[in-house]
């Protein structure tokens, strides 16, 4: 005789969820799965008789119904529920980190590619197209940042982000269907914070940008560099980069300096034009941003351009260093908020989608958080 | 004004008429087929009509102003369902005291006048045994009752579909057990 088959198949197996033959015939030749099946099926209809006769004690009016929805559909959100939004969406930006880190690390990811762009490979010169895998923290001085971002004309003009309405969704599960990934939850949360999580999902939002390749090559000759890897078309030299943001799922736990937020992103999508030297261009790129030649050259040869999404964080607004976890490799990111409270994030890259886990806690305990995503 | 032609449209096709042309016309289609479905599973979690009329229309008009992408694999049914035991549960965890003195000793005429006392009383007790079972539990058995497939049962409750045999024989075992001792306690009170 076979072995018996567990609760589970069993019960699976009185719905017909699955093709049992191989219970039926165990069934034939056992004597004591045929009285757990026996039971398990009083135990079925004893409890689909009792939800049921829920029904009988009250028929929806539907008519009715569609009435009352009509007249609620025309009335705008209601207004506390959009200054809530405001102010969330508030919060989520400027409370954790300051707003070059949880920017890049975070919302406009695009723009942030975009400011260090072009950054990509072989396939992108192909295809113009590319989606990051992983992640690499870069950290630059920002006072060269200010300097580049005041230079004549702007390296980077008529940059749009699209501001979708933000949704709130009432657990995991509803979020996990508005944004079209598989939204985790934790299963740890540091003592004293509330696990009841406000979610708002961000829907997939459209960013442009024009690059003016006259700023590029100006700033490349004032730095000494070649700018050969910068196509020599004059129709060409102000071409348009497109990046496709997912959705965008952030949860809050907590209240006010203990808040915690949990970030999930999918993989941006980005389109650069072709004739681009990508992996030139992005070291000129990390050298414009401080680094030594010799660093740039070193960064550029390790990284596989075309699915490692690179992000800048500025030296003296965070610190990071590389750590392991959930089986890859992320970032610990340590600086301190307008308010001068030292704040964490856990930064790291999972099957195409972007997690942080940030808030003014241990960074040991956002690693526990991290570590318990399911 | 929100007004639109009601059509009979076949099941399948109701969704996905709506979210590929993107007309308000075939919403109220959709509205008029699930509308039932969804107050349904709110009432059996909250026992008030009135609050069950409030979750099913949050549920549509959150469908409504944000309607799920349209060109992919929907399920519109399990969406409105798990949405409405989200905001049901919501609702439980928001208030517990108030929904323990409504499903035991809520009486009819004020909710329900053509209900016998019988009735509602029973309908209380099944609801208090859901109470009592943990939350995922519950969900999992009104999904079921809703006849969600095991698969939309897992994607709802966020496990995965090998699993769902085990946790149904569970939360049926776990629900008798609880209703019988209900029911015996109820009958010790009335002697």
């Amino acid at each position: 005789m076979s072995i018996c088959p567990d609760e589970g198949t069993l019960r699976a197996y009185l719905d017909g969820e699955d093709d049992y033959g191989g219970v039926t015939a165990h069934l034939a030749g056992c004597a004591r799965c045929p009285a757990i099946l026996a039971a398990l099926r009083s135990e079925a209809d004893q409890a689909r008789a009792a939800v049921t006769a829920l029904d009988a004690v009250s028929e929806p009016a539907t008519t009715a119904a569609w009435r009352r929805f009509q007249a609620r559909a025309e009335q705008p959100a209601h207004p506390s529920l959009k200054r809530r939004l405001q102010d969330m969406k508030y919060d989520l930006r400027y409370r954790a980190l300051r707003p070059a880190l949880a920017a890049t690390a975070l919302v406009a990811l695009a723009l942030s590619l975009a400011f260090v762009a072009p950054l990509r490979g072989a396939a992108a010169q192909f295809l113009g197209i590319f989606r990051a895998q992983q992640i690499r923290v870069v950290l630059f001085d920002s006072e060269r940042l200010r300097e580049l971002s005041a230079y004549p004309g702007g390296l980077f003009t008529d940059v749009t982000l699209e501001q979708p309405e933000v949704v709130a969704a009432s657990g995991p599960e509803e979020a996990t269907l508005l944004a079209g990934y598989r939204v985790l939850a934790p299963n740890y949360l540091p003592e004293g914070i509330s696990d009841a999580a406000v979610l708002m999902v961000t829907p997939q939002r459209q960013a442009r940008a024009r690059a003016d390749l006259a700023v590029a090559r100006a700033m490349l000759v004032a730095a000494g560099l070649p700018t050969d890897a910068l196509p020599g078309d004059p129709d060409e030299q102000r071409p348009v980069i497109f990046a496709t943001i997912p959705p965008q799922v952030s949860a809050t736990y907590g209240q006010g300096p203990t808040q915690l937020a949990i970030h999930q992103l999918g993989s941006p999508q980005v389109e650069v034009p072709e004739g681009l030297d990508l992996p030139r261009l992005g070291q000129y790129g990390l050298q414009l941003l401080g680094l030594s030649p010799e660093e740039a050259a070193r960064l550029s040869r390790q990284v596989d351009w075309t699915t490692t999404l690179v992000l800048p964080i500025p030296a003296d607004v965070a610190s990071a260093r590389e750590i392991s976890l959930r089986g890859t490799t992320g970032y610990l990111l340590q600086g301190a908020d307008d308010e001068g409270r030292e704040q964490v994030m856990v930064l790291w890259e999972e099957n195409e989608i972007l997690y942080a886990v940030t808030g003014a806690i241990p960074a040991e305990e956002a690693l526990r958080v991290a570590e318990s995503l399911r | 004004m929100l007004t639109v032609a009601s059509e009979q449209l076949p099941d399948r096709a109701l969704p996905q008429q709506w979210l590929l042309s993107g007309e308000q016309a075939a919403f109220e289609a959709v509205f008029r087929a699930y509308y039932g479905r969804v107050y349904a599973l709110a009432y059996r979690l909250l026992g008030c009509r009135a609050a069950a009329d409030d979750v099913a229309q949050e549920v549509f008009l959150k469908l409504y102003r944000h309607p799920l992408q349209p060109g992919r694999e929907h399920n519109l049914l399990a969406w409105l369902l798990t949405v409405a035991s989200n905001l049901a549960y919501n609702s439980i965890r928001a208030d517990r005291r108030r929904l323990a003195r409504e499903t035991l000793s809520e009486m009819p005429g004020q909710d329900s006048p053509i209900e016998s006392a019988e009735q509602a009383l029973a309908a209380a007790r099944v609801r208090a045994a859901l109470a009592e079972l943990p939350e995922r539990q519950a969900r999992l058995l009104l999904l079921r009752q809703a006849d969600l497939s095991y698969a939309e049962c897992a994607q709802a409750l966020g496990v995965s579909p090998s699993s769902i045999g085990t946790l149904l024989a569970r939360a049926e075992r776990a629900f008798v057990e609880r209703f019988t001792a209900e029911a015996q306690r109820a009958q010790r009170r009335t002697g």
